[in-house]
């Protein structure tokens, strides 16, 4: 299928890391979700074959020369919109939202796979841009680009993957060379719109931002993520209270503990110790991505990274920052230690683009 | 690489940044992390405790109270509270419905509790067995039972003001008050861990922290002897229409209280259905002005002060100047006491007498006794709310000041401060601190602190105690507290009256009458102090009041003490002769009963007396009751009469006064008059009946 000289350019640090981060996660799980099921270890499994799966496309994905992705944008963009629409029709609504499909044997979040869409669509974007950013015109086309699925995210409603995208979206302008006097124009001019995202806000995102500055403000509703993430954080003390000891996580009063609170039974079980190790990890992550992204041998490949990059830097600063009170909550998953199916093999797929970028940096030699 | 028309450089420089802003903003988590995982941790661990451990009381058994013959006086009994999880109640309005008829609550008001935000909320407190146990039938989730103690008083009013009543949750008067932490014990809990919706984890720790019952208290109470103190008081109180009446025993030896009790009182089990007044241990927190038992303090210090002979004489002209002042003695009507011995001043308790015996011991002596003797200060009594008294401060004292407290007026004490120093007087000359509690006991009976008599000081010689007690007991055999006198025993005592003061004068009504004594008087063992507050019937002199009510007590405290009767020389019981009280008025009467030893009951609302019986002149035994009307004069003639008031005379006295007047009696009970049909001041036709009921005391108020 491809040629076994490339295995010496793979990057097998990154490949490591995310492993470790995903084994991380599963112990984590396991006891996040411990009193989920008569079966304390049912979600653990699932998230283990939803690990084995996404290691499975993430190897299919690397086996595709990348350059094919550019080629077939049209058709990922196409059917990117459809995918996204459909679930406004035929979707499962869950806790108020309309983001998922069910497959009968998982619910597929679409959202997921648009990130990696468009960082594939918009990289090819502004890769025929080239050398032309410092043009506003084509600046608005990159901006509309991303908005025509935002927008129908936003609708589902899904406010955190809405500005997930923003982030790639300004990850790789960035990155790809425009203007830094246009981009802080636009993030001026995003922030004079405020009122307008504001009134098309649902009560409880108000709520959540409101809340975020001062979460006593309704402790038992609105602000009781916060509190209890926090408490059971800042419990957990140095050390930790030691795996399945958590009594926050133990005693349900953690929200949300196996998906966007995940971080908070981690940080009660493990400490500030586990914490680090954990921040840490994620580190290395971005930095292994950065460093393949620079040794790519186009800007295909280059603006790929770069979105992948943003798109883990953003969901892991506002998920970690969420729970310990630093970050509105917005609900986003925390990258390959959350619960969820859809995101695992996302953050995988991701992977998989950038190892496929880095395989792919030099000519073939023979 | 091909980058096109940016530059490498800046894509790199860029790059560069991005990952330094990514750094910073992990280094920002961390700092966070660390701030509330190192330095806020702890605080934030109490705080996730208190989330997950909740917990329902287990009240602690409060102490018994015993009376010194370990008679129960206050017990405790376990009763169940029923307490509401409201997280785990699914429906609180059904939840509600069910319970309302069995606790007798309204529906809204527990769907309220049902809703409240909090773990655990009280729904009611002590509830009888009975409908605990129906709640517990219905087996409603979220309901639950902890158990606490309640509180009874198996002698209803007995004691009452001594013992106080628990509220529910602490003491809050009385003994009950004072010992709080000792009776009280340590209340337990039952800890159990629950998760986030408060439901109780099954695989959750359940901690049980038993309750530490409280002690036992033993007083020195007899609750034969409070029985036998409040039955007197009742009557008297019924008798002569008191607005209060109090007494106090104890034992002159050791300070040990023995009865202490106030009229009217009220029920330790309803206390709330009494106005918060009646709480009020009057016997130690009222002050009055003493009077002529205050006269006791002036004698005991001139004695020991070698200022006092009995054999000297005295001229009592009936008044005394002091400082251009007129100073009147209670004879000054009938010209004075005229010439008389020192003896004779304390027997018919002579104020010039007095005032020149004060006068004498000069202010600074007779204030240091006075105040040695414990007056003007707390007596150290183990019960709430003890009151001061008031004395002339130094500044204040002139002649006049210092010739008034030498007989008794113009000084406030209280009670318990006079029972003690007369206890000085009795014992030796030890004043003592009074005390209640015996004996604190822990669950197995045994005594883990006892309560010792305490001597605060010496104030005077055996030899001045023995001649005040030989005085005293004079004053009683021969004087003006013969009312008080009990064949075969050697009974010391005085009498106090005095007029109470009202914004700062004297109320011409208002009287205290008291009395206080001890028995035997060489070798007491008893001391008791008697006092009637402002009655409103029979004559104003503490000789006819409060020595009679005094007696009866004594009689029978020295009966169930077993103290023996002395075999006097004369077998026979002693007799006097009637004196002729027509024509006189009740005061004057009064005064010539003074040092006879006879009892002046009064019927009618006029000035003169028109008829007595027995009739002048009959030798009648000690403390017979002499019956005066004051009414018109010719009821014989008179076809129409007025009905006066006869409540609180015995049947004896009420047939004999509607005898006189024509009447005819149809009595209903035994015991003292507490109605009467038609009602006082009638008129009525001579020979009509008139219904009177009578009650004892056992079922007064």
């Amino acid at each position: 299928m491809f040629d076994r000289k490339l295995w010496r350019n793979f990057d097998y640090p990154l490949l490591f890391i995310v492993l470790l981060i995903s084994a991380y996660g599963l112990v984590v799980l396991s006891s996040a979700t411990r009193n989920y099921s008569a079966d304390p270890l049912l979600y653990v499994h699932r998230q283990f074959i939803w690990v084995l799966a996404g290691l499975f496309v993430m190897f299919i994905i690397i086996s595709i020369d990348y350059s094919n992705f550019s080629r077939l944008h049209k058709h990922f963009y196409v059917a990117n919109l459809i995918l996204l629409i459909s679930v406004l029709f035929v979707g499962t609504e869950v806790y108020g939202s309309q983001r998922w499909i069910d497959l009968n044997f998982m619910l597929l979040q679409p959202s997921e796979f648009a990130k990696l869409i468009i960082i594939i669509t918009l990289a090819r974007f502004l890769e025929t841009k080239e050398g032309e950013l410092d043009d506003f015109k084509n600046l608005i086309l990159a901006f509309i680009h991303v908005a025509i699925p935002v927008f129908i995210i936003f609708k589902q409603p899904d406010l955190g993957t809405s500005l997930v995208f923003l982030a790639i979206l300004f990850g790789m302008l960035f990155l790809g060379g425009a203007k830094i006097k246009h981009l802080l124009f636009t993030i001026f001019s995003g922030v004079a719109a405020f009122p307008l995202l504001w009134m098309n806000l649902e009560e409880y995102q108000k709520m959540r931002l409101i809340i975020f500055t001062d979460p006593e403000i309704d402790p038992l509703n609105h602000g009781y993520q916060l509190i209890q993430s926090v408490i059971a954080i800042g419990s957990g003390g140095t050390f930790g209270k030691g795996l399945y000891q958590g009594s926050q996580n133990m005693h349900d009063f953690l929200p949300a503990q196996h998906t966007d609170f995940i971080f908070s039974v981690l940080g009660e079980e493990f400490g500030f110790i586990g914490a680090a190790v954990l921040l840490v990890l994620y580190f290395l992550l971005i930095y292994r991505i950065l460093k393949i992204s620079m040794s790519a041998k186009d800007t295909f490949g280059f603006l790929i990274c770069a979105g992948v990059a943003s798109m883990f830097i953003f969901q892991v600063l506002v998920n970690i920052g969420m729970t310990i009170s630093i970050m509105p909550v917005t609900g986003l998953p925390l990258p390959f230690l959350s619960y969820g199916g859809s995101s695992l093999m996302a953050n995988m797929l991701a992977i998989g683009l950038v190892l496929n970028v880095g395989l792919r940096r030099h000519k073939i030699m023979f | 690489m091909e980058k096109g028309a940016i530059s490498t450089l800046t894509l790199k420089k860029r790059l560069i940044f991005l990952f330094f802003l990514f750094t910073f903003c992990i280094l920002i988590l961390i700092g966070r992390l660390a701030w509330i995982q190192l330095v806020k941790a702890e605080e934030l661990q109490d705080e996730a405790y208190e989330q997950w451990n909740r917990s329902i009381p287990v009240t602690a058994l409060r102490g018994t109270i015993y009376d010194r013959n370990k008679k129960i006086l206050a017990g405790s009994a376990t009763a169940e509270t029923i307490v509401a999880i409201p997280k785990q109640i699914e429906n609180p309005e059904e939840t509600a419905g069910a319970l309302s008829s069995v606790l007798d609550m309204s529906e809204e008001r527990l769907k309220d509790i049902f809703t409240q935000d909090r773990s655990l909320v009280y729904v009611k407190r002590k509830v009888e067995d009975e409908a605990s146990q129906k709640v517990r039938e219905l087996e409603l989730s979220g309901i639950d039972f902890a158990k606490e103690s309640k509180r009874f008083y198996p002698s209803g009013s007995l004691a009452s003001h001594v013992l106080g009543f628990a509220g529910i949750d602490e003491g809050l008067a009385g003994i009950e008050f004072y010992y709080e932490d000792t009776l009280k014990g340590r209340d337990g809990r039952i800890i159990y861990q629950s998760d986030a919706r408060g439901l109780q984890m099954p695989q959750g720790v359940q901690q049980y922290i038993p309750s530490e019952p409280g002690y036992d208290m033993v007083l020195t109470l007899d609750e034969t002897i409070q029985f036998i103190v409040e039955r007197e008081l009742s009557k008297a109180r019924l008798e002569y229409d008191a607005s209060s009446v109090i007494a106090i025993a104890i034992n002159p030896q050791t300070g040990e209280v023995l009865s202490l009790a106030k009229k009217p009182d009220y029920d330790p089990n309803n206390y709330m259905d009494y106005p918060a007044e009646s709480w009020q241990i009057t016997p130690i927190f009222a002050t009055f002005e003493p009077g002529s038992t205050f006269k006791l303090v002036t004698l005991a210090a001139a004695i020991e002060e070698n200022m006092y002979r009995m054999d000297e004489s005295f001229h009592c002209p009936g008044h005394a100047t002091v400082a251009g002042q007129t100073i009147r003695c209670w004879t000054s009507h009938k010209g004075g006491h005229g010439s008389i011995d020192f003896l004779e001043v304390v027997h018919g308790s002579c104020n010039p007498g007095f005032i020149t015996l004060g006068q004498r011991l000069e202010e600074e002596k007779l204030f240091r006794y006075i105040h040695a003797f414990g007056f003007g200060s707390r007596t150290g009594i183990d019960l709430p709310g003890e009151g001061l008294g008031i004395l002339f401060s130094p500044e204040q004292v002139g002649p006049v000041e210092l010739a008034t407290t030498s007989f008794g007026q113009g000084v406030s004490v209280t009670p318990i401060q006079q029972i003690m120093a007369v206890a000085a007087m009795a014992n030796g000359g030890k004043l003592l601190e009074p005390y209640i509690v015996k004996e604190f006991l822990d669950t197995d009976g045994n005594v883990v602190k006892r309560n010792e008599p305490e001597v605060v000081r010496e104030v005077l010689s055996s030899d001045t105690s023995e001649q005040v007690s030989w005085i005293m007991e004079k004053v009683v055999s021969e004087g003006s507290g013969l009312n008080a006198f009990i064949e075969g025993y050697e009974i010391a005592g005085k009498t106090g009256t005095a007029q109470k003061v009202e914004q700062g004068v004297y109320a011409p009504d208002k009287n205290i009458m008291s009395f206080v004594g001890f028995a035997p008087a060489d070798d007491p063992e008893i001391l008791l102090f008697v006092a009637v507050d402002e009655p409103k019937s029979g004559p104003m002199w503490a000789s006819q009041i409060a020595a009679p009510v005094f007696r009866n007590m004594m009689v029978d405290i020295l009966n169930y003490l077993d103290i023996p009767r002395k075999v006097t020389e004369t077998e026979e019981a002693r007799t006097v002769r009637a004196p002729d009280l027509v024509d006189s008025t009740i005061d004057d009467a009064s005064i010539q009963l003074q040092t006879k030893g006879l009892i002046l009951k009064i019927a009618g609302e006029g000035d003169l007396i028109t008829k007595q019986t027995p009739k002048p002149g009959a030798v009648v035994p000690l403390q017979t009751n002499i019956l005066v009307y004051t009414g018109d004069e010719n009821i014989d003639d008179s076809v129409e009469v007025f009905l006066p008031d006869l409540r609180g005379k015995t049947v004896r006295e009420v047939s004999e006064i509607l005898n006189w007047m024509g009447l005819h009696l149809n009595s209903y009970g035994s015991g003292v008059a507490v109605e009467q049909d038609p009602p006082p001041d009638t008129q009525v036709e001579t020979g009509s009946v008139v219904n009177v009921e009578f009650k004892s005391h056992a079922d007064d108020e």
